[in-house]
């Protein structure tokens, strides 16, 4: 997905950066757009229904 | 998890176990292994296998009665005829090229044994013990070996197996020699007594161990016709002796040869569902022709129970065997490894927990129960994923939110939290007949289930007390279920509670309906009413007496899918177990659980609750939001207490058809999309584009929902909907 959101709080444009996520114990990171100002972090439909998901299944599966 | 409890749940499955014809049989022969051999011609194959566990297989083929073929499950299950083993067992040895006896390149032992009797008991036993290469001298008053054979009229053809299987061994034979006591053996390590029905036992034989052919002189062991057995099992005892014998001479005692084998268990079988009887193939001649023995062979059913295996698209799914499943569970909840590849987490969620498995198997096994307590132990260990059931639980908590209780005349109706999720007219007109003739009072509230399919134990259970609580302050009425999934988990954990099924009670009140449009129809049983025939049979004469033609139809007990809430565990396999029960019959269906209703109507399947007939409300397909709100509905018509409204009931939204099924598929109520939309409106929180377009999203709890729209005329249209489990971890 490419730039062109906002964070509406903030009025400012979301930029790219390395972001932690956790489940079921475990963590991972991965490259998303937040907002430089409050820190909002936007997950993108191809990401939870495509890398996401794969890696949920994963750790659920252990 | 507890090694006890989980064998109490595989109980007494015998899947992976010999079959039947092998327990019968004396020598215990592996008679699937050999019978598969022997259908492929494979003779000295077949042959071997014979020869590893009889000592004289040539003596056996002509002389033993067959228990196995009296226990075969071609005849005690299937009604046919048995497989003709000791016919095929008579053509393999005359087929096999490669009889002579084994001979095995271990070193020589010095110990000494005696055996007194050169029949074929005696000679079973001396046999093994000089495969073994201990030095055995084997005595006879007769000038021969045979013993009790030797009169039989196919006496040469024993005398060739016999020189058969001695040829390659070291073996001293005396004959003509009679052993007057036991004193004349004393050079001997140990002493086996074979002499023959009726024969010297030096007054050891009250003394025998049956099990272990021992003594009370820990030298001597008794074996053979001489202990009053046949001469078949006199044969196998013999054989087995050399095992005792050998632990005495290793350790000191026999006790270390014993063995679990239970005869009893020749009468364990397989239900062979889909077999058919067949008749034996007739031989041509004395012997069965290669050919003839290999179709004979090939009748063979490979008995091993599997009966679970395919009772279900779970099981079929793995294709993991219970005793398999249960070491899985076993050792899941022992220990988190990261690489185990003995996880079963998958599976444990995505069993409907309707134990038709059970009604298959002909023993007590509970693979529900299995799995069941694998949902308990990873819950109990906090290693579970809890958006998998998140939603119900959520539902449970909104019931609960939602309880009322009206008392009644010594009887409360207690419609189970879907139906009333699925339409509060529907369980006011039918409280209201109750009421009419019975004096029935109500009690709205939840059995619990979705706790106890969570395997949220402590959750369930207070769930329970609650339950009861409201039942006493009642004055402990009678319930009366709508829900046979309620009555099961009523029966089960409230065993105080007297229960009576609403659909039998109802037939019983004469109650009638109309046909709502449906001329023809088939039931669908739920899965809890496998040993409800009474109610079963209520409902087909209740569908019948509204005016419905209801055909023939037993689902044998099958779950329409939404059982044990696996639907989130295992989508794809979900979609597939509902597509198959749509599909079983072509007429609509007339269910009586609301659960099976809401399952079949998502699917496209026509269908009507039994209580649509029976009421004339047609209840319609509500959505996952109005389900949420009909439960409060409910209660506002029983109490007058109004339900508050949401901040968020005031959102308007509109979605494209797509996205409300995904919504649906993914169990997000309307609500939940309007609850992320007000909050980020009153937190001017989310994302929005150049488009206009619009990205919310709301954390709720285990899943995170993320709604993409764009305003429009006051309200939103919604352009996706999804969600994950992950979260983002806050930094800093
Ligand atoms: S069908 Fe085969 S495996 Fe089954 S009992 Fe008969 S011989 Fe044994
Ligand atoms: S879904 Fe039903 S039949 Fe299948 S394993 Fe589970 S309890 Fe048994
Ligand atoms: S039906 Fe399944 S659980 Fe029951 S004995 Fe057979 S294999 Fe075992
Ligand atoms: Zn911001």
């Amino acid at each position: 997905m490419e730039n062109k959101w906002t964070c509406r709080r903030c009025g400012v444009p979301l930029e790219k950066k390395k972001v932690v996520f956790e489940y079921l114990n475990n963590s991972m990171s991965h490259e998303l757009l937040r907002c430089p100002r409050c820190g909002a972090v936007l997950i993108p439909a191809e990401l939870a229904e495509g890398k996401m998901a794969d890696a949920e299944t994963l750790l659920e599966d252990k | 998890m507890e090694q006890d409890r989980i064998q109490t749940l595989l109980g007494g499955c015998f899947n992976g176990e010999p079959a039947s014809c092998s327990y019968a049989c004396p020598f215990r022969v592996e008679l699937r292994s050999f019978l598969k051999k022997a259908a492929k011609g494979r003779w000295d194959a077949a042959y071997k296998e014979l020869q590893t566990a009889i000592p004289f297989p040539a003596v056996a083929a002509a002389l033993c009665a067959g228990p196995c073929e009296d226990a075969c499950q071609a005849r005690t299950v299937l009604g046919g005829d048995p497989v003709s083993v000791r016919r095929i067992e008579a053509a393999v040895c005359e087929y096999a090229k490669r009889k002579a006896g084994a001979a095995y390149a271990i070193p020589e032992k010095p110990e000494r044994v005696a055996v007194v009797g050169a029949g074929p008991c005696g000679l079973s036993c001396a046999l093994m013990l000089a495969q073994k290469k201990y030095q055995v001298t084997v005595y006879d008053r007769a000038d021969g070996w045979g013993g009790s054979l030797r009169t039989h009229a196919s006496f040469d053809a024993f005398d060739t197996d016999f020189r058969l299987q001695f040829a390659p061994l070291k073996t001293e034979f005396v004959f003509s020699r009679e052993i007057g006591s036991l004193t004349e053996l004393t050079d001997f390590d140990a002493v086996l007594l074979a002499t023959g029905a009726g024969g010297e036992s030096w007054g050891l034989l009250e003394s025998r161990d049956p099990g272990l052919s021992s003594t009370s002189d820990p030298r001597v062991f008794i074996a053979g016709e001489v202990t009053g057995a046949p001469l078949m099992e006199g044969m196998a005892e013999a054989a087995r002796a050399a095992r005792s014998i050998e632990s005495f001479l290793q350790t000191g005692s026999a006790a270390s040869a014993a063995e679990v084998w239970d005869r009893g268990l020749a009468c364990r079988f397989a239900p062979h569902p889909g077999e058919t009887p067949s008749g034996a193939v007739v031989p041509s001649g004395a012997v069965y022709t290669q050919e003839e023995a290999k179709m004979e062979a090939a009748r063979c059913l490979q008995c091993d129970c599997g009966a679970c295996m395919n009772a279900c698209e779970l099981m079929e799914k793995y294709r993991k065997r219970p005793p398999r499943i249960a070491t899985d569970v076993q050792q899941d909840g022992q220990s988190r490894n990261s690489v185990s590849s003995a996880s079963i987490t998958r599976q444990t969620w995505s069993c409907n927990l309707c134990s038709r498995c059970a009604l298959l198997c002909p023993e007590d096994t509970d693979i529900a129960g299995l799995f069941q307590y694998s949902r308990e132990g990873r819950v109990a260990a906090n290693l579970y994923p809890p958006a998998l059931h998140a939603y119900w639980l959520r539902e449970l908590e909104e019931v609960e939110r939602a309880r009322a209780a009206i008392p009644g005349n010594g009887a409360v109706f207690f419609p189970g939290c879907r139906l009333s999720a699925l339409s509060p007219e529907l369980v006011k007109k039918t409280y209201a007949l109750l009421q009419d003739k019975l004096g029935a009072g109500i009690i709205a509230d939840c059995c619990g289930i979705p706790a106890w399919w969570a395997g949220e134990k402590d959750r369930f259970e207070r769930h329970i007390d609650a339950l009861r609580e409201t039942w006493t302050a009642l004055g402990k009425p009678v319930f009366i279920t709508a829900c046979l999934s309620c009555e099961k988990i009523l029966a089960r954990f409230l065993p105080e509670i007297e229960l009576r099924s609403l659909y039998a009670v109802l037939r019983e009140l004469g109650v009638t309906g109309s046909d709502m449009g449906l001329a023809a129809a088939a039931v669908f049983d739920p899965c809890a009413s496998a040993e409800k025939p009474e109610v079963k049979e209520a409902v087909r004469a209740l569908a019948a007496v509204s005016g419905v033609s209801v055909s023939e139809y037993d689902n044998g007990g099958k779950c329409c899918g939404n059982g044990g809430h696996m639907r989130l565990a295992d989508p794809a396999l979900y979609g597939s177990i509902v597509s198959n029960r749509s599909g079983e019959r072509e007429e609509p269906y007339i269910v009586y659980c609301a659960n099976c209703r809401d399952t079949f109507r998502e699917a496209g399947k026509d269908c009507r609750h039994i209580l649509e007939l029976l009421t004339g409300v047609d209840a319609g397909s509500p959505t996952l939001e109005e389900k949420r709100k009909n439960i409060l509905k409910l209660k506002e018509a029983l109490t007058g207490d109004a339900p508050t409204a949401d901040p968020w009931d005031r959102i308007a939204v509109t979605a494209p058809e797509e996205v409300l099924r995904k919504m649906d598929a993914l169990l997000i109520p309307a609500g939940d999309v309007r609850r992320a939309l007000y909050e980020a409106e009153r937190d001017s929180a989310g994302f929005v584009d150049a488009d206009g377009r619009l990205l919310v999203s709301l954390d709720l709890g285990s899943t995170v929902i993320w709604v993409l729209c764009v305003q429009e005329d006051g309200g939103y249209r919604l352009m996706d909907v999804y969600s994950h489990r992950m979260h983002v971890r806050e930094e800093g």
